[in-house]
């Protein structure tokens, strides 16, 4: 596979920084406001002199004026966690280009992105629960990392998305931008997964990843429709008529997810493998205030 | 077009049993996809034909279907009309005869020479139909109406020649005549070794040639007019371009006699052995020398002697009668029945239960034939010139001065009569074989005539089928070779000592080799000579010229035709290498689904 991206796009992409709703606290100094007052020369606000405090910070000129000691506090900028959560079960094969080898150049576009803006990226991919990950790192030699860990996915197992997400709650301590990158093709488990995030404080993007045949399937009469993750199987005729009623019901899979994410604000992106990287990040998640 | 086996069209029906499988085969479509809750329980589609129409269609069946019709369409060896390359019918007459056994130079017999040519033949002038005759004085139809060059030629290596004789021109036409006749051939070629002094127009005569041959163009036997010893007469013929010379040797059963001779180049020789003292009947000529056709250089020959003729006489004896008898053969006088090959009944009665060969002569058969009263008569007539018992007498120089007016049985046949009476007659039923002579001998002018010995000579030949005169002639391969006058026939014997079959009449039979036959019947055992025709000796021997008025022309109006078949093989080949390839591919597709 080659997942290598070209010169002017990664050009393209060095002018591009995530953006958040919130303020997510990053450890590292970064380019993000953080929920804790820091050391940038970026006022923020006054409070109450307490026993320990700098007493550098005290502001001497209202001391003087109101006899009272407060202590001048300031932004702190740090860095953003940002965690590539990537469905890799069976069903991601799927597609020419298959799901699995755009999900994986998307991931290196938005993990280059977010390493040049000194963010941390860190990779994890997810099927049947969370699978070997590489932990979100900052600084271009990261990078390295992330092309090989993207370049040997492989697709297969089935989805457990709930369990996957608490395996990386477990895993990371930090609250994030998490960005899922899946096909979300599961009955269940996505609205529970996604509270959890919510509930630890994360920032959550959706990127619903399909294949165009998925989305407008053609017929082609009497076909064995094989679920590639479970291996069971139903014979249809693949005529008009229940290619319709395939498409009402992925409408109304679409819509309920969507309805849901909305409820959540977490924006939800749903992305066909045939639409070009650029268009996605340039055109889709900057419009979508993911980027800037 | 047309088809030369049009019934192999039939196994085109077979596209039904393939299509009959197509549709019992599996036809789901494998797709993969992420998630079966999207599809389970969906609205079947009932509406879509023209996608179950799209599925029968599919290419790889009417790859399949189409390779089928035209392996069907190839089989039946398509032709197309057209103005070269193939003829509509053929005739291939090779000459099957002795003489085709010759060897050449080339090792090989003229006869496989003559199969080469016809193979040349065949290449050269393909035809919708070809028959080919294997042409002696027996033709047989070697192939009939085929189609099939592989066939003939196959047909051709599996055929030998014969020891028959040369056929005749009458022969060969009427061999033609049972494939539909010289004229409804487009070319018709004879390949012979000899030298027809005529043929037809319309027949194409190739001329086989080589090896070099000496024989004994003839060898007789006769007994010597004193009556003691016999003389065996020889020809010998020199086929070659120079002098030979030549040891003969002429064997009796008891002794033989050698001789050396030289014989001129491109002559005959003849000579004659005497044995003095010989009481042998089977001769035999040998010729000690190394040519290219030994089987001429044997001849046999059957001294024939004459049976006595059995005679049971019933009634007063007549001196003219019997003298006529015994001018025919020798004649012993027998008295019980059933020892009797002939009974007369010389103005008598005989019981209506007596069987045997009869000659009535002025008597009767109780409740059969009766004579009635005496009446005067003139002149004879025949009733029935043409038969047998009349060959040799002049009916108008019979006179009878008297005769009775007979009652005879219906299925009697009336030879001669005077005044409406009959005079001579002859009947057959199951237990007799009856010739009848009204009137008295005495009462007619036959006892003074040549007629009456010529009359018991039919009847004698009529009745008991004997031999009259010794017969000298050889018996050919080939030829029919008369059983009669020997008695009841038990068994006949080859050369080799096997036993031939024999036709139902029993009367005779075609010998198929050169040599000494035996046959047996309740008389004894008598030795029968057959030769290979001596015509088949000479190479220069030309069949019999026919007339042409007589002769049909070959039709102008040829008619060709271009063999499709190799075209629709290739295109076939070509189909079904698509159809795997079309297989291949689609297998390769598969996995872009289900990975």
């Amino acid at each position: 596979m080659d997942y290598l991206l070209d010169e002017r796009f990664l050009q393209r992409l060095s002018r591009l920084q995530f953006m958040t709703r919130g303020r997510l606290g990053g450890r590292l100094s970064g380019l993000h406001v953080s929920p804790r007052a820091g050391m940038s020369v970026e006022f923020a606000d006054y409070r109450e002199y307490h026993p320990g405090d700098d007493i550098r910070y005290v502001d001497w000129n209202i001391y003087g004026r109101l006899e009272r000691l407060l202590v001048k506090s300031f932004i702190h900028e740090s860095d953003l966690p940002i965690y590539l959560l990537i469905d890799v079960s069976a069903s991601m094969q799927l597609g020419a280009p298959s799901k699995i080898q755009y999900v994986a150049q998307l991931a290196l576009a938005l993990a280059h992105l977010g390493l040049h803006s000194m963010d941390r990226v860190g990779v994890f991919p997810f099927a049947h629960r969370l699978l070997a990950s590489i932990p979100a790192q900052q600084g271009a030699s990261h990078i390295r990392r992330v092309y090989n860990t993207l370049s040997n996915l492989d697709a297969h197992d089935e989805t457990a998305f709930e369990q996957s997400i608490m395996g990386f709650l477990s895993l990371t301590r930090e609250t994030g931008l998490t960005l899922i990158l899946s096909d979300l093709m599961f009955p269940t488990g996505l609205e529970e997964g996604i509270a959890r995030l919510l509930y630890r404080g994360d920032e959550v993007v959706v990127l619903r990843i399909l294949a165009p045949e998925e989305l407008d399937p053609k017929p082609s009469g009497t076909t064995q429709i094989v679920d590639v993750e479970t291996g069971r199987f139903t014979n249809l005729n693949l005529g008009n008529t229940t290619l319709a009623s395939y498409r009402a019901r992925f409408e109304k899979h679409q819509s309920r997810i969507q309805t849901f994410l909305e409820e959540q604000r977490v924006p939800l992106f749903t992305i066909p493998t045939e639409r070009p990287l650029e268009a996605v990040i340039f055109e889709n998640l900057r419009e979508g205030g993911i980027v800037r | 077009m047309t088809f030369t086996s049009p019934m192999v069209l039939l196994f085109g029906l077979s596209i039904f049993l393939v299509m009959f499988l197509a549709l019992l085969r599996p036809r789901l479509e494998r797709r993969s996809v992420a998630a079966l809750f999207l599809w389970e329980g969906l609205t079947q589609d009932t509406r879509s034909k023209r996608i179950h129409f799209k599925q029968l269609l599919d290419p790889i069946l009417l790859l399949q279907l189409l390779s089928i019709l035209l392996l069907v369409a190839a089989m039946a060896s398509p032709l197309l009309s057209s103005t070269r390359q193939r003829l509509s019918s053929l005739a291939i007459v090779i000459d099957a005869s002795a003489s085709m056994q010759t060897m050449t130079a080339d090792g090989a017999s003229r006869y496989d020479l003559a199969v080469e040519e016809a193979k040349d033949v065949l290449e050269e002038s393909p035809a919708l139909k070809t028959s080919v005759i294997r042409f002696s004085s027996l033709p047989n139809m070697l192939v009939q109406q085929e189609s099939r060059r592989a066939a003939v030629s196959r047909a051709l290596d599996a055929s030998s020649p014969t020891w028959n004789a040369s056929g005749s021109l009458d022969g060969m036409l009427n061999a033609l005549s049972a494939v539909g006749g010289l004229s409804s051939f487009d070319r018709v070629v004879f390949i012979t070794d000899g030298t027809p002094s005529a043929l037809p127009e319309g027949i194409e005569l190739l001329t086989i040639e080589g090896g070099e041959n000496l024989s004994i163009a003839a060898f007789t036997v006769r007994e010597n007019p004193s009556g003691e010893g016999t003389t065996a007469f020889a020809e010998i013929a020199n086929g070659t371009d120079e002098y030979r010379e030549i040891a003969l040797r002429v064997d009796d059963g008891f002794s033989s006699t050698s001789i050396s001779l030289s014989v001129e180049p491109e002559a005959t020789q003849q000579l004659a052995v005497p044995f003095p003292t010989s009481r042998g009947t089977v001769f035999t000529a040998q010729l000690d020398v190394a040519d290219d056709l030994p089987q001429d250089n044997t001849r046999y020959f059957a001294l024939d002697r004459a049976l006595d003729l059995r005679v049971r006489w019933i009634g007063p004896p007549n001196r003219y009668l019997s003298a006529a008898l015994g001018a025919v053969t020798a004649v012993t006088i027998v008295a019980a029945s059933d020892e009797a090959d002939l009974t007369v009944v010389h103005q008598a009665m005989l019981p209506a239960s007596y069987d045997g060969s009869i000659l009535l002569v002025n008597s009767e058969i109780q409740g059969v034939a009766s004579l009635g009263d005496d009446q005067d008569r003139g002149s004879v007539r025949a009733v029935a010139s043409a038969d047998p018992l009349l060959e040799g007498l002049q009916p108008s120089d019979i006179r009878v001065f008297s005769s009775p007016t007979p009652q005879l049985p219906e299925e009697a046949t009336v030879i001669l009569e005077a005044d409406g009476a009959p005079i001579l007659a002859a009947w057959t039923s199951e237990t007799q074989d009856v010739v009848f002579l009204a009137p008295k001998l005495e009462t007619t002018n036959l006892p003074l005539s040549v007629d009456l010995p010529l009359l018991a000579r039919n009847i004698v030949s009529r009745v008991v089928r004997l031999p009259a005169p010794l017969d000298y002639r050889w018996s050919h391969v080939g030829e029919a070779v008369s059983l009669t006058g020997r008695g009841l026939i038990s068994r006949l014997e080859n050369p080799d000592g096997e036993a031939v079959s024999l036709p139902e009449s029993g009367q005779y039979f075609f010998p198929a080799t050169p040599g000494i036959y035996e046959l047996t019947t309740e008389r004894g055992t008598f030795p029968l000579a057959v030769n290979v025709a001596p015509s088949e000796s000479d190479t220069s021997a030309s069949i019999e010229a026919a007339e042409p008025s007589a002769l049909p022309t070959a039709t102008t109006n040829r008619r060709y035709w271009v063999d499709l078949w190799p075209i629709l093989a290739i295109v076939t080949l070509v189909l079904l290498l698509t159809e795997v390839l079309a297989r291949h591919r689609a297998s390769i597709r598969l996995p872009r689904w289900s990975a």
